[in-house]
């Protein structure tokens, strides 16, 4: 049986991203996700589709996201693709190494990998031509019925 | 972007107003709690600020940046109060709490 999926699509722009993750809040709810598991998740959702629109697109303001929302089973999988500028290369596995962890930490910025990567089990990028694909998977935590 | 502020000798609280700190919000959030700041910096001592994150439900890196960009000229000296779970997770994971004392 095919998966069954659900595609978000919006203009990259920080208040079309703000909806996206409030359609995704419901549909996480209707999928029994644990509200808890849910916010991660909408947190992922929303930092990959920030960095889509802040650095994808810096050059391209009003490009074209879509968020594919694939359940299967007790596993979810968020992709996101863009036809933007690409990941900078060893973006990601600087995100996974992390920082010092003893270190007091106040940056003002470059979180947002670093949260995917600590709240999902497993994120992959991939470009295909002109297209990027960051997917992003985790368990579906449903609640207790 | 709404931020009230109450002094109660020596503590200046700054209660944030405002349910999703994100990129929407997050450039009206730097700039309100920079005048919150420097309006409660008048006459009061280092040390005595508290932000009331009670009403805030969500926070992702833009509204943290926003947040540590408008505090780190006050820090140390300033902690963030009545930190919802799913804020305090992210403040924990980026390790700001570790910079920024979160109480409650």
């Amino acid at each position: 049986m095919r998966p069954q999926r659900i595609w978000l699509a919006i203009t990259a722009d920080f208040s079309m991203v703000r909806l996206a993750a409030v359609s995704l809040q419901a549909i996480l709810a209707e999928l029994g996700c644990e509200p808890g598991h849910a916010q991660a998740i909408e947190l992922c959702a929303v930092e990959a589709m920030n960095n889509v629109v802040e650095h994808a697109y810096a050059e391209e303001p009003g490009g074209r996201l879509e968020l594919q929302v694939t359940p299967v089973g007790d596993r979810l999988e968020l992709t996101l693709r863009d036809t933007g500028r690409p990941l900078p290369s060893g973006a990601l596995e600087r995100a996974r190494a992390g920082g010092e962890p003893e270190a007091p930490e106040l940056r003002e910025g470059g979180y947002g990998l670093d949260l995917i990567v600590a709240l999902m089990s497993d994120v992959r990028y991939a470009r295909v031509g002109e297209t990027n694909a960051l997917t992003m998977t985790t368990s579906l935590r449903r609640s207790p019925a | 972007m709404r931020i009230s502020r109450i002094a109660t000798e020596p503590v200046t609280t700054l209660h944030v107003h405002c349910s999703r700190l994100d990129a929407v919000v997050a450039d009206d959030l730097r700039a309100a709690l920079g005048e919150a700041i420097a309006g409660a910096g008048a006459g009061a001592a280092p040390g005595e600020i508290v932000v009331d994150l009670a009403e805030v439900q969500f926070i992702d890196s833009s509204g943290l940046s926003a947040l540590v960009g408008a505090l780190r000229s006050i820090t140390p000296g300033v902690a963030l109060a009545n930190v919802c779970p799913a804020v305090r997770t992210v403040l924990r994971l980026t390790r700001v709490d570790r910079a920024i004392p979160v109480r409650g």
